[in-house]
């Protein structure tokens, strides 16, 4: 279940960019570990953007951190299987509002073997688009 | 948060269709409860016929691709006329090579049939369960 998560490293390049919405738990600043040791009720919103705790990040799902790049910065990661040879996964990233692809792993001849390495490449690939914007 | 994880309908046939990984959540009674300090323990809970797991939508993906090799990608895009965004999805098995999308057939390129990324991707997801039941 870790796995569903970003790491550490992306979780605090994201606080960097602004993200700062619920999740379903943290990272301790101090050991860069998970909290996983949770239990708590459906309604009771602990983690969230308005509590702030002090030596914690928050700790998107690849999904959330997707999210976040389409709805604050107007990027969209696709990950897609290309078939060819070799079979690879690819990266694409379009600007939303102008409808055209800024990136593609393609021209950068970067072939994923599996589809993690290619959504995680994808999310690396925001982050540094968005830095460098 | 909680837009993270499929319904309990989808959950349902989810586990019909052989899902049977370990989740942040389940439902009792059709009912979310998020435990996740058992799931990452990897400890058992006690589950009625009626209750089920609660995947993320990353997880029922996942689980498509790895287990029935369906692929499936959403994909942003703007009318030529009307200029305005939206989304659609492709699915495709690479295996076998079907496809479905909701790319329409006979209209200029760029219509689309979702305005929101998450009506397209719990559509995608419906079509999926549907198409392997």
């Amino acid at each position: 279940m870790e796995n569903e998560f970003v790491s550490y490293e992306l979780a605090l390049a994201l606080k960097e960019l602004g993200f700062d919405e619920p999740c379903f738990t943290y990272y301790y600043n101090i050991t860069g570990k998970l909290r996983t040791n949770i239990s708590i009720d459906i309604d009771d919103v602990w983690i969230s953007g308005s509590i702030k705790k002090i030596g914690i990040t928050l700790a998107p799902t690849f999904s959330q951190a997707f999210r976040f790049f389409r709805e604050k910065y107007d990027f969209f990661g696709c990950i897609d299987l290309h078939v060819s040879t070799p079979l690879h996964w690819y990266v694409r990233i379009d600007e939303i509002s102008i409808n055209d692809y800024v990136y593609h792993s393609d021209d950068d001849s970067k072939y994923y073997v599996n589809y993690e390495d290619a959504e995680l490449a994808c999310l690396m690939k925001l982050i540094e688009i968005v830095e460098n914007v | 948060m909680m837009k993270e994880l499929i319904s309990y309908n989808d959950s349902l046939m989810l586990r019909e269709l052989g899902f049977d990984e370990a989740c942040f959540a389940w439902y009792s009674k059709g009912q979310l409860i998020l435990e996740h300090h058992i799931i990452f323990t990897g400890d058992q809970y006690y589950m009625r016929k009626e209750d089920c797991n609660a995947p993320t939508f990353s997880q029922a993906f996942r689980f498509f691709r790895e287990k029935y090799q369906w692929q499936s990608y959403i994909e942003p895009t703007s009318d030529q006329h009307s200029r305005e965004l939206g989304y659609n999805y492709c699915l495709w098995n690479y295996k076998t090579g079907e496809e479905y999308n909701t790319m329409p057939q006979n209209c200029p390129s760029g219509d689309w049939e979702f305005e929101k990324y998450e009506d397209a991707e719990l559509a995608c997801l419906i079509k999926l369960i549907e198409i392997n039941s």
